[in-house]
């Protein structure tokens, strides 16, 4: 029906309760885990038995029912292959970690929402009209308030769910609006014709209007500044490896829509987003930095840390070049691996230790050794010193800045990332330093099963970090292709 | 049930500029996302129910006010 992988995810995503019903006449609960596991190892190896030309900068449409202006289409170029596989791996690491909150729950529903969210987000960044993203959008959105809802007996986790669905089903509504505006001009929803039709249409207030939409409802479920408020509390409440996929790939897939409608649609208006989104970009910097430094529990601080990294890709965005594109896509998998690392590194302690508070966590490093090392890389990592990956993808959106002629933003990038090293250099503090408390005295190693998935991501920390040229060049060709309009709207409208 | 309302002005609005793109005639198009859209506004609603019935469970109450344990 759609491409290959699309249709192998939701496939796989629709069978998992199957598979569930099998684990529990079998008394085999891992039945289910290795089902999903594998399902989104085989999706990934779809990519490259499949995309090989994309790989090198075609673009693959498939068109059901009627021909592109009106009917369901999708297109895929190396931007979007770029995210599909940030989220399939990320979505594999995070499946493969073990949840022993909800032990005992229900594992079948939480592996199937799981898959669901997944294929979701791949779905979002193959479609190649507005509509078919919107749906992906819903339902990926759906998953989500399910993840973070999932352990119902819980207070926190309700109010962060009910908090969280009204927030971003107001994202999702002023989207929608925003898409009948842009129907409302062009009289389609596709990318590629919206992007020619609109193109003289500079002058008309109506475009303004969608454009501010646009970005209100992706920046919300972006967490971009002033709506980010939803971010902390669905992340503290919901199970660890649930936070490590939201605060991962969840949130990108926002900047996946900036950049795909801004660079497509609106590149002609350029003018008139660049400031604007330069400013939210700042100010959601500056708040994620200092709400971090005054938190307690260790996944908020987190948290407020993904709302900081939020602001830097959003910097790269707004400066719109190739390069700080490139830079902000860089961020864009170094961001999802750290932060996925730190989040499930996160979720061992609060294991170990039944606690969230960094106070009662002080010294945990001595008890945890392997799990509190890798924590502490990652943190240094962050903070972004030379030898890990940070720390390329931040200088080049600094350097990007400079080049454009935009000092003053570089600056303002640098003070941030300064400011971000105090919180850093705190969490080093409190897990290392610190005299440990009677909880991290009483802790143990995280389960083999736990340290797998976080030794995973600490060495391809370590690897972007050391060496990333292949990985810079991937985000490079995937910046390339989404600034590249020509290829992408020939490749949709015959000539 | 606030968000229902926003999701029929969509609605409304993609019908109101089917109308006027094509003089004479509706735009089958639009038509089509105005279907889909209420079918996903469905399951949103039905999603919100559910988080509330939970809270009411939790909280007793329905008043948004006494749902603020989580502001630090």
């Amino acid at each position: 029906m759609f491409t290959p992988i699309l249709d192998a995810m939701i496939l796989l995503t629709v069978m998992t309760p199957v598979m569930g019903l099998i684990s529990r006449k079998s008394k085999k609960v891992k039945v289910v885990k290795a089902y999903a596991m594998l399902a989104v190892i085989f999706a990934l190896m779809l990519i490259p038995l499949y995309y090989d030309g994309v790989l090198t900068g075609d673009v693959i449409l498939v068109v059901h029912g009627s021909s592109p202006p009106i009917g369901v289409s999708i297109a895929v170029d190396t931007f979007s292959i770029f995210m599909a596989s940030i989220s399939l791996i990320i979505g594999a690491v995070t499946i493969a970690f073990p949840v022993a909150e909800i032990e005992g729950g229900n594992i079948t529903s939480y592996y199937t929402i799981m898959l669901a969210i997944t294929s979701a987000m791949i779905g979002i960044v193959f479609s190649g009209d507005l509509f078919t993203l919107f749906i992906f959008w819903e339902t990926m959105c759906i998953s989500s308030y399910t993840l973070v809802a999932f352990r119902k007996e819980r207070w926190e986790a309700i109010e962060a769910s009910y908090k969280y669905l009204i927030m971003s089903a107001t994202g999702s509504m002023i989207l929608l609006f925003a898409l009948s505006f842009l129907y409302g001009l062009a009289g389609t929803l596709n990318i590629a014709y919206l992007s020619t039709s609109l193109a003289e249409g500079v002058e008309n207030p109506w475009m303004s209007i969608a454009l501010l939409m646009l970005i209100v409802g992706f920046g919300l479920q972006a967490g971009m500044a002033p709506f980010h408020t939803w971010l902390p509390d669905a992340h503290m409440a919901a199970p660890s490896p649930v936070s490590a996929i939201l605060s991962g790939v969840m949130v990108k897939t926002g900047i996946y829509g900036f950049i795909r409608v801004l660079m497509l649609i609106f590149a002609s208006m350029y003018g008139s987003w660049h400031i604007t989104l330069a400013a939210f970009a700042v100010l959601t910097m500056f708040i994620g930095n200092f709400m971090a430094l005054l938190q307690d529990d260790i996944k908020r601080l987190l948290a407020f840390s993904t709302i900081t990294n939020i602001g830097y890709i959003l910097l790269g965005v707004s400066i719109g070049s190739y390069r700080a594109v490139a830079g902000s896509l860089f961020h864009v998998l170094n961001h999802a691996v750290l932060k996925a690392l730190l989040f499930l590194c996160a979720g061992a302690f609060i294991y170990r230790g039944r606690t969230r508070s960094l106070m009662e966590l002080a010294g945990i490093r001595r008890t945890m050794p392997i799990t509190g090392t890798v924590f502490i890389i990652g943190t240094i990592a962050l903070i972004g010193l030379p030898p890990l990956n940070f720390f390329w993808s931040e200088l080049m959106i600094v350097t990007a800045a400079l080049e454009a002629g935009l000092p003053y933003l570089s600056l303002l990038m640098i003070v941030n990332v300064m400011l971000s090293s105090v919180y850093c250099l705190r969490l080093i503090q409190a897990t290392a330093l610190k005299e440990p408390t009677s909880i991290s005295k009483r802790a143990k190693e995280a389960p083999v099963m736990m340290l797998m998935p976080i030794l995973t991501l600490g060495l391809l920390c370590v690897l972007i970090g050391a060496y990333p040229v292949p990985f810079q060049a991937f985000a490079e060709a995937a910046a390339k292709a989404a600034l590249d309009q020509k290829t992408y709207i020939e490749a949709v409208i015959p000539p | 049930m606030a968000l229902e309302v926003m999701l029929n002005a969509v609605n409304l609005n993609f019908i109101a500029l089917s109308s006027y793109r094509v003089s004479g005639m509706v735009h089958p198009l639009a038509h089509v996302f105005t279907i889909l859209s209420i079918g996903i506004g469905g399951c949103i609603i039905a999603l919100a129910f559910v988080i509330t019935i939970y809270a009411y469970r939790h909280y007793g109450t329905l008043d948004v006010r006494e749902l603020r344990r989580l502001k630090h």
